[in-house]
């Protein structure tokens, strides 16, 4: 057989996650992780996200037996900030990939499990405006291609203000096609200035710094750049997907 | 929230922007717009409302002053400008609070209403945003509520028990197991602390309704009723989430309550559906009775002092004192500037609005978010820590890959372990995996299976990801092989790893030679059909090239021919022969064996014609 000696393939997401390493530590960014088991605390109360609040509709959450210890498998990669600000202090600039669950029917667009990237970063001058700067440098190599970014009002408890953010569409340039659903923008993370409430609970203090946080699927990106068709793909082993890479 | 574009119009004078206009204008400075819809003449409008602003924006006025302030078009119809009217105190009815999580109740006694069936307008409104009409005076109840955002409930006040023409209620927590039966007609059991309204005149025994959830069917009013007792209150939020999701009811009223509305807006609700009964469901002999009003705490008006420059360091621009001043104005804001600070009193049915950043988002949304410049910050070329772990594993996929081996992900939740889940989405995902193995065994046997169209006869993976046990959770690695029929697996920690393979720390230059991957890759879909494998050998002459070979079988073998590998090669005499395996599928359907019968036969025939080749 001539592939005896053959190179195997990298998965996908390895790819994804590592180009996008190096691209934010070109930018001043080194990467952390945290568990995937988590606390009631650490995934919602210290992101000011109380018990009962109607936000907490927007993750839907998987929580471990028994109920009582309040464990959860992290809805986000968001409670990493916490932790992360808490070791490290200010100023910081720091990128989170991992694995992530929800609670949701599966289905083409649609995994229990998926990977998402959290960024942070926490200076005395730091805008919405760096924000866009930022993650407009990432895109524009990420794609290899220059994108524009288009904020618009959004809301997640952690952050004030908050923001979704759009590309421009990479297929079609923004001019519309199927991909960005005729309407040239790429709905693709939610962001925003990190709230005071958080920096002080990281240990941060409010007053001196300001940040940012921003949080994308990774699998999302995956399926734009290559065009895969099937989220599941990506965690049934199947090496039909990952020998194409 | 639907929005209706005909109600929304009644707040203004001037005509609104068109579909497009408004839609955009919408998502870009408030909420998103998912879509519209042309209904009864209308356009119906389906608004995304975040839930920070879900207290005062699930109404229409509530989107009406967010159109006003986006498109700079004035309110020609403000509903919270003029003090509400008061009434006296009813001598036939009253509220006794037994809970602490009650923050306003507010009742009204009308009597003489005529209960009928509403008029043309207003149930076009309820109908428009799919709601049903039932009759007038639950109607307008409805109606207040998709204006203001104050859900209100209508009694008949002859259906509760009274005492020589005085009769009560008592709103208290509910105890665990109690139950009632709500106006579908559904037999619900509450849960401890469910906020009750109840018969005050046989001590709170009958549920007349669950308080902010559903209200129940004996009080309802019908064609008989006369007496209507007018309820509008604000409960603790939390408690109505709480049993809401216990009792798994959602309603309009719940949905509206859970997010924490004013404890002013009963005020302004009362009157407005007062107004509307006495226009439209007066009966004989007409009075107002009397009122009741219960208010725990008393609201403070909140004042949110901001400075120019912070608004700016928040967003990024270099707006003026006089850009946000006038942000402010289009908000209707009431405020303050002196030395570039700016002191904002929110209205009060703003209860998002507490501290500067917020302020700070409210001028950059109106301000619009799009138009926030981008700038790098200092300090680019800073040299960030090296997570070790995370570039030794790096390394390890690396030379994994080297060693032919492909990385495969599994599923995390399977059908064992020792981390099991309370609510797994299927039996057979109820526990976190405790060792990679088994999912690496069965990515194997799938992959031993589609073999030769991955063209490989034997296969070499691995997976790095986080097992689970007791109370821990580790990353592993997973090899494994599938090689004559046998699968073999070998499981490591990946700290266990790094020291028995010595994998060493990476340095900065390790990192920058790794550098961003350029290629460009694009994926072919997998075909959920099956492949036909069918082998090929043939003589040829000794200077004909294998790749010639494949390139002329390639462009004979019809649209289906996926894939083609070599399997043999030898010489004899002057001829060589060579042996492939070609795998057939099509991406659209199951092909037939007859299918690729006729396909190699058509290439036999073609191979065969060539001057000193034989097909074996």
């Amino acid at each position: 057989m001539e592939n005896e000696n053959k190179k195997g393939h990298l998965h996908p997401i390895t790819l994804i996650v590592n180009d996008m390493a190096a691209i934010f530590r070109k930018m001043g960014f080194s990467v952390a992780d945290g568990p995937e088991i988590e606390t009631e605390y650490y995934n919602f109360d210290a992101l000011n996200i109380p018990e009962w609040h109607p936000a907490r509709d927007m993750w839907d959450t998987f929580w471990l037996k028994p109920l009582k210890d309040r464990r959860l498998l992290r809805t986000h990669t968001s409670p990493v900030q916490i932790r992360y600000m808490k070791e490290h202090g200010a100023p910081l600039r720091v990128i989170v990939p991992g694995k992530v669950y929800r609670h949701e029917a599966t289905d083409a667009t649609h995994e229990a499990q998926f990977y998402q990237l959290e960024g942070l970063m926490v200076d005395e001058n730091c805008s919405l405006a760096h924000f866009k700067g930022v993650l407009e440098q990432f895109f524009s190599e990420f794609f290899n291609t220059k994108v524009s970014m288009r904020l618009r009002p959004s809301y997640f408890p952690f952050v004030e203000p908050g923001v979704e953010a759009d590309i421009t569409c990479i297929k079609c340039d923004g001019k519309g096609c199927a991909i960005c659903k005729q309407t040239g923008w790429i709905e693709l993370m939610g962001a925003g200035m990190v709230h005071p409430k958080v920096l002080e609970w990281g240990g941060v203090d409010s007053k001196k710094y300001k940040g940012f946080a921003f949080g994308m699927g990774i699998d999302r990106l995956a399926m734009l750049k290559y065009g895969i068709d099937d989220v599941r793909l990506l965690y049934n082993g199947d090496l039909r997907l990952v020998n194409q890479f | 929230m639907l929005i209706s574009r005909n109600w929304l119009q009644t707040f203004f004078e001037s005509k609104l922007p068109d579909r497009e206009k408004l839609s955009n204008g919408i998502t870009m400075h408030a909420f998103e717009v998912e879509g519209v819809e042309e209904k009864q003449g209308d356009e119906v409008f389906d608004v995304k409302v975040l839930p920070n602003r879900a207290h005062d924006c699930l109404c229409h006025y509530g989107l009406a002053k967010e159109v006003a302030a986006i498109f700079e078009i004035p309110l020609s119809r403000k509903m919270f400008v003029k003090t509400p009217r008061t009434f006296p105190q009813s001598n036939e009815f009253s509220v006794e609070i037994k809970t602490e999580k009650v923050k306003r109740f507010k009742t009204l006694k009308i009597n003489g209403v005529k209960v009928g069936e509403s008029p043309k307008w207003l149930k076009n409104k309820i109908e428009v945003l799919g709601g049903r009409s039932i009759n007038n005076v639950v109607d307008i109840t409805n109606f207040v509520m998709l204006e203001l955002g104050q859900p209100m409930h209508a009694f008949d006040a002859d259906k509760i028990t009274s005492d020589g023409g005085v009769s009560s209620f008592i709103v208290r927590e509910a105890k665990n197991g109690e139950k009632i039966t709500t106006l579908d007609g559904v037999e619900r059991f509450l849960k401890e602390g469910a906020l009750l309204i109840t018969d005050g005149g046989n001590n709170g025994k009958t549920i007349l309704g669950i308080a902010g959830i559903k209200g129940g069917s004996s009080s309802e009013i019908d064609l008989n009723t006369k007496s209507v007792i007018l309820e509008a209150a604000n409960f603790d939020a939390p408690t109505i989430r709480k049993h809401s999701k216990l009792l798994n009811i959602r309603t309009d009223a719940s949905i509206r309550f859970e997010n924490g509305i004013s404890e002013e807006l009963p005020l302004f609700a009362i009157e407005y559906a007062l107004d509307l009964i006495e226009q439209i469901a007066k009966g004989d002999n007409f009075q107002v009775e009397g009122e009741f009003d219960f208010k725990k705490v008393n609201n403070q008006e909140r004042e949110i002092g901001i400075s120019l420059k912070e608004i700016n360091n928040i967003l990024g621009t270099k707006l003026d004192t006089k850009e946000v001043e006038k942000i402010l104005s289009r908000l209707e804001f009431s405020f303050q500037e002196n030395n570039n600070v700016f002191k904002v009193t929110a209205p009060f049915e703003r209860l998002d609005l507490e501290i500067p950043e917020d302020i700070a988002e409210e001028v950059g949304r109106i301000y619009g978010f799009e138009h926030i410049g981008s700038v790098l910050p200092d300090n680019l070329s800073q040299v960030p820590e090296i997570n070790q772990d995370f570039y030794r594993t790096q390394k390890i996929r690396e030379v994994l890959k080297n060693d032919g081996y492909s990385e495969v992900q599994t599923y995390a939740m399977v059908s064992e372990g020792v981390v099991e889940i309370e609510n797994p989405i299927a039996t057979d995902k109820s526990f976190m995996r405790e060792n990679l193995e088994n999912g690496v065994g069965k990515s194997l046997e799938l992959n031993a299976r589609n073999s030769p169209i991955l063209g490989l006869e034997s296969l070499k993976i691995f997976e790095i990801g986080v097992v689970f046990a007791n109370k821990r959770e580790e990353t592993h690695l997973c090899l494994g092989t599938f090689s004559k029929g046998k699968i073999n697996t070998e499981e490591y920690s990946l700290k266990g790893v790094y020291e028995k393979f010595a994998i060493a720390n990476v340095d900065e230059g390790e990192i920058a030679r790794s550098g961003v991957d350029e290629r460009s890759i694009k994926y072919r879909s997998i075909s959920p059909y099956p492949f036909i494998l069918r082998d090929i050998a043939i003589f040829v002459l000794e200077n004909v090239k294998s790749n010639d070979l494949e390139k002329i079988i390639e462009d004979d073998s019809g649209e289906y021919l996926v894939r083609i590998d070599k399997f043999d090669e030898f010489k004899k005499g002057e001829k060589i022969s060579y042996a492939y395996h070609l795998v057939f599928q099509s991406v659209e359907k199951t092909l037939t064996d007859s299918e690729i019968n006729e396909v190699m036969e058509k290439l036999t025939k073609i191979l065969n014609g060539k001057t000193g080749w034989q097909v074996r």
